[in-house]
């Protein structure tokens, strides 16, 4: 189970939450763990430009298009080395050589998206707004 | 032991929307720039992991 983050939006002066989850990025030896929104709308895993730029990753020349809900826009598909998701201290979750799209611009995404193709394929999870946390439960095999 | 995320969590709706911040122990350094906000947090603390994120400024986001 994950609480909710809370921030303050200054322009609508109000609070707000987001189903967000501690997680750990590696490649090529360089090390940090950030925010990742878990997003069911996502069919992917993304990155931010911005992190992707912490960690050196040669990017291809070929871009995709893909669709969000603010038009179609360019990404990089390309791998990171490991991603692990966390709950305190503890990795409970992890995906290896993993397959990522990072925006060609900065300011595109404003966190990490944990799409259906990872954290969705690893765990049953229910979002409880009331509560304003997730559950993350091992699907039955 | 409470993780760089857990003590973000606490203090999140205080946090000055739309910098970047880097994250060791308790302290926080703010920023326009992720790779800034980094490195500077590598330079002061070159053996921890820190904790890098955006912090959220707009209540209403479809993605």
């Amino acid at each position: 189970m994950c609480r909710y983050l809370s921030f303050y939006d200054p322009q609508l002066r109000r609070t707000f939450r987001l189903p967000l989850v501690h997680i750990r990025i590696k490649h090529s030896n360089v090390m940090f763990r950030t925010d990742a929104l878990v997003d069911s709308g996502a069919t992917s895993t993304f990155i931010p430009l911005e992190l992707a730029q912490i960690l050196g990753l040669e990017l291809p020349e070929q871009t995709q298009d893909v669709v969000g809900a603010g038009g179609t826009f360019s990404a990089y598909k390309t791998k990171i080395e490991l991603i692990e998701i966390l709950k305190g201290p503890r990795v409970f979750c992890e995906f290896e050589n993993i397959n990522v799209l990072i925006p060609t611009r900065e300011g595109m995404i404003p966190h990490a998206i944990l799409g259906r193709d990872t954290i969705f394929w690893m765990n049953d999870i229910t979002f409880r707004e009331r509560r304003q946390h997730t559950v993350f439960r091992r699907p039955r095999r | 032991m409470t993780t760089e995320f857990e003590y973000i969590m606490s203090i999140s709706e205080t946090l000055e929307a739309g910098k970047w911040i880097a994250v060791v122990n308790k302290d926080i350094i703010k920023g326009n720039n992720a790779r800034e906000v980094f490195l500077k947090a590598k330079e002061k603390y070159p053996r921890r992991e820190p904790f890098i994120m955006k912090v959220p400024d707009n209540a209403i986001m479809l993605l």
